[in-house]
């Protein structure tokens, strides 16, 4: 069993082994202490200046990094919170996402900025955000999320392939998790991964979650990888206690969103996500699935997010403000009713 | 039989991996000697046996298991191998499993047995349908509109509970539906019925029970009366916000309370004291400790301000703000939780009208505050103004208190938070 940051290390590892010119910069990421979350662990010690501990400044990282890719290299940044990309905002938006277009010619920045997000455990309104839908929409900036399905190795390949800038959001409840290998999920639910995990089209592919001989579900799920288990536990309890058949999409790229696979057979359409109410990445999915589906669907897409609220600190407050399987059951039961 | 249930063993895993049983299923285990390795997110523990038995698993190696699953029990040497069906059920499909662990719960079902959705298990139990029948269909799960085309098959005609329990069918599997297990599995005592997983009970947290014991105790040996009184606060909250520029130390009611509370000891010594027996009461050794309600959602704790009446303000305040900061990060010391002679619980939501405290075993007082609200008064030229009140409530032990030292005791208060200052 490999738990997901574990995972993300060794894929860090073989990246920086098998490619010279990857450098990874970000606040105390430098062995002994190996990073806030460990990811980075052993890298400095295996290949020394390649890997740096940098200064709190994270415009500045990103502006390092961008600079790196611009010259020729590739760089991975870590911001130690992802609520502090807020920080970076003016590199990543105005100066990586342009330079891939402004110098005459299409000119490759190989650069994936990484971003533990999320809350879960208490940290509060600073350190617990998802930020991801405020780096919607930027032409040439591209967003994803680590989950447990897709190789970690696979995705830094397709984000490096793509040649333009990425945002890699990383839910922390994800770290402790294992990686899901085999195909297998749990007892009842299956997994495949379709479309492009090679790295092809530059989407990283889609995991679609399924129980094997189910039929055709009732509601497709839609989530990014950090709600995987919220919505799997909410689809458990879906099928067992109420009979309703759920199916889960998770994809690996966020935006722009890719082509989900399956939803012509769905009767219903539900994205879920952690980040705050209003102007979500879940009413991007729908902009882009209702022309789609508009003649098939038989309900509006419900979209599911944390509440408009600061998240709070105190646990059983925080529980409140960010999406829990319960809210998401019970929207899909409404839904369905 | 004993269930032995996992350990919460850190605060960042919501699920942990059972990596060995070192213990064998139907071995026997001594108290204390390990039987499984647990491992977390950043280490390895051992599980150890709670007393002496014959050790059954529940959980195959290499599964995950959250904390407070029930994943092995222990029985006595010649106690029955445990119902297989037992086994497994329940929490592991029931709601709160699901919820807390995700996809990690495992539906518990034998190898090949189907997995039956509740609607379906209702539906067999209303057309009297056999597991044999259902698992004849080949499907993986089971749903309710999968069993209607069995109806003709299984004529149609629903069967009464009692021929169900009488006919000789083997074990339900899976998928906690109580009525089926109970109807199948033959007579249970109530007490394994209620102690069974997926019940819908809910296991206290440590805290809580803590909290229980306290209030038991409290409810069985205080005979306790209670006053409650109004207090003009409108200065009080104009000089806290003073104070605290002044002090630089957060300063609202609760710290002026607490100071005001302190100052008592001499005109009020048995509102402070300790209960010795019937007929006699200990007086506090050094200073009032005022003990002061916290929870911040993990568990309601009663933290100590040493000396309340001896010192300032501002130490108070800091003194307060400690505890709250060690409230967040549950990192009380020992020291922290003794030496209370009289308790402030603080129910300073919203739009509380007054709260009765519970008297702290060992205190004969305690006292409650509410948060602020407006109050339209008259003023003695006769136009109206408003002013922010509270409710002051005083619970006591009416063996060693009586309502007229009750009411004195609110009213010092009251006095104190209405002309807040001058006694420094």
């Amino acid at each position: 069993m490999t738990r997901v940051a574990e995972h993300l290390n060794r894929a860090l590892h073989d990246l920086l082994a098998a490619d010279p010119d990857v450098h990874v910069l970000g606040e105390d990421i430098a062995d002994p202490y190996g990073g806030a979350f460990k990811v980075t662990r052993g890298l400095s010690d295996r290949f020394g200046e390649r890997v740096r501990s940098t200064p709190l400044s994270e415009g500045a990282i990103v502006g390092v990094g961008a600079g790196l890719a611009l010259a020729g290299e590739k760089a991975v940044v870590e911001i130690m919170f992802a609520d502090f990309a807020a920080l970076a905002f003016d590199q990543l938006v105005n100066f990586a996402a342009k330079s891939t277009t402004m110098y005459g010619r299409p000119v490759p920045i190989p650069l994936v900025v990484r971003c533990p997000s999320g809350g879960g455990r208490g940290y509060g309104p600073t350190h617990s955000q998802s930020p991801q839908k405020h780096f919607l929409g930027v032409p040439g900036l591209h967003l994803f999320e680590l989950t447990p399905f897709h190789d970690a190795g696979d995705l830094l390949a397709a984000m490096f392939a793509l040649g333009q800038p990425c945002l890699l959001f990383e839910d922390k409840v994800l770290y402790t998790r294992r990686m899901f290998t085999g195909g297998v999920v749990d007892d009842l639910f299956r997994y495949e991964l379709t479309g492009g995990t090679d790295g092809a089209d530059g989407t990283g592919g889609t995991a679609r979650v399924f129980v094997e001989g189910g039929g055709e579900p009732d509601c497709t799920l839609v989530v990014p990888g950090g709600l995987a288990h919220r919505a799997l536990a909410a689809a458990r309890e879906l099928l067992l206690e109420e009979d309703l058949l759920c199916e889960l999409l998770v994809p690996a790229r966020l935006y722009p969103v890719p082509e989900l696979p399956g939803l012509e057979r769905a009767r219903h359409v539900c994205v879920a996500e952690d980040g705050s109410e209003g102007g979500t990445w879940g009413t991007e999915v729908a902009r882009v699935l209702y022309p789609r589906l508009w003649p098939a669907l038989r309900r509006p897409i419900t979209l599911l997010s944390a509440a408009a609220s600061v998240i709070p600190a105190a646990p059983h407050l925080e529980r409140e403000v960010l999406l829990q399987p319960d809210h998401i059951k019970r929207a899909i039961t409404e839904a369905l009713s | 039989m004993t269930d032995i249930p996992v350990p919460k063993l850190n605060n960042n895993d919501s699920v942990y991996l059972l990596t060995a049983w070192t213990v064998k299923d139907g071995e026997a285990v001594r108290a204390g000697e390990p039987i499984a390795e647990l491992e977390t997110s950043k280490a390895v523990e051992e599980l150890t046996a709670p007393q002496d038995g014959v050790l059954r698993h529940l959980l195959p190696e290499g599964a995950e298991c959250a904390p407070g699953q029930v994943i092995a029990r222990l029985g006595a040497d010649g106690d029955a191998p445990d119902p297989g069906p037992e086994a497994g059920t329940g929490a592991q499909t029931g709601t709160e499993a699901g919820a807390q662990t995700g996809t990690g719960a495992e539906t518990g079902t034998e190898a090949g047995a189907p997995v039956i959705t509740a609607p379906a298990r209702l539906f067999m139990d209303e057309h009297g349908i056999s597991v044999e029948q259902v698992a004849a269909l080949g499907v993986k799960v089971v749903r309710r509109s999968d069993l209607e085309r069995l109806l003709p098959a299984a004529g149609a005609v629903p069967r009464p509970a009692s021929v169900l329990a009488a006919a000789p069918e083997p074990p339900v599997p899976a998928s906690g539906a109580e009525a089926a297990d109970t109807e199948t599995t033959g007579p249970e005592t109530a007490a394994e019925r209620d102690g069974g997983e997926g019940t819908g009970l809910v296991e206290l947290s440590r805290a809580q029970r803590r909290v229980a014991e306290v209030v038991e105790r409290s409810h069985r040996e205080i005979p306790a009366a209670f006053t409650a009184m109004r207090v003009d606060v409108t200065e009080a909250l104009a000089f806290a916000r003073q104070e605290t520029r002044r002090l630089r130390a957060l300063i609202g009611l609760p710290e002026l309370l607490v100071q005001a509370t302190g100052g008592l000891l001499d005109r009020f010594p048995l509102c402070f004291a300790s209960p010795a027996g019937a007929h006699r009461a200990r007086l506090p050794a050094a200073g009032v400790g005022v003990g002061v309600t916290m929870d911040v959602g993990r568990g309601m704790v009663v933290p100590v301000v040493k000396d309340a009446g001896g010192r300032p303000l501002a130490e108070i305040a800091r003194d307060l703000m400690r505890l709250r900061q060690a409230a967040l990060n549950g990192s009380f010391r020992e020291d922290d939780l003794r030496g209370g002679s009289i308790m402030v619980t603080l129910h300073t939501e919203e739009a509380v009208v007054t709260a009765v405290p519970v008297v702290f075993p060992g205190q004969t007082c305690a006292l409650s505050l509410t948060a602020p609200r407006p109050e339209v008064v008259e003023t003695a030229e006769g136009v109206f103004t408003t002013r922010r009140v509270v409710s002051l409530g005083l619970a006591y032990d009416h063996r060693f208190v009586n309502g007229r030292e009750a009411a004195e005791f609110l009213g010092a208060l009251r006095s104190a938070l209405e002309s807040p200052g001058s006694e420094d």
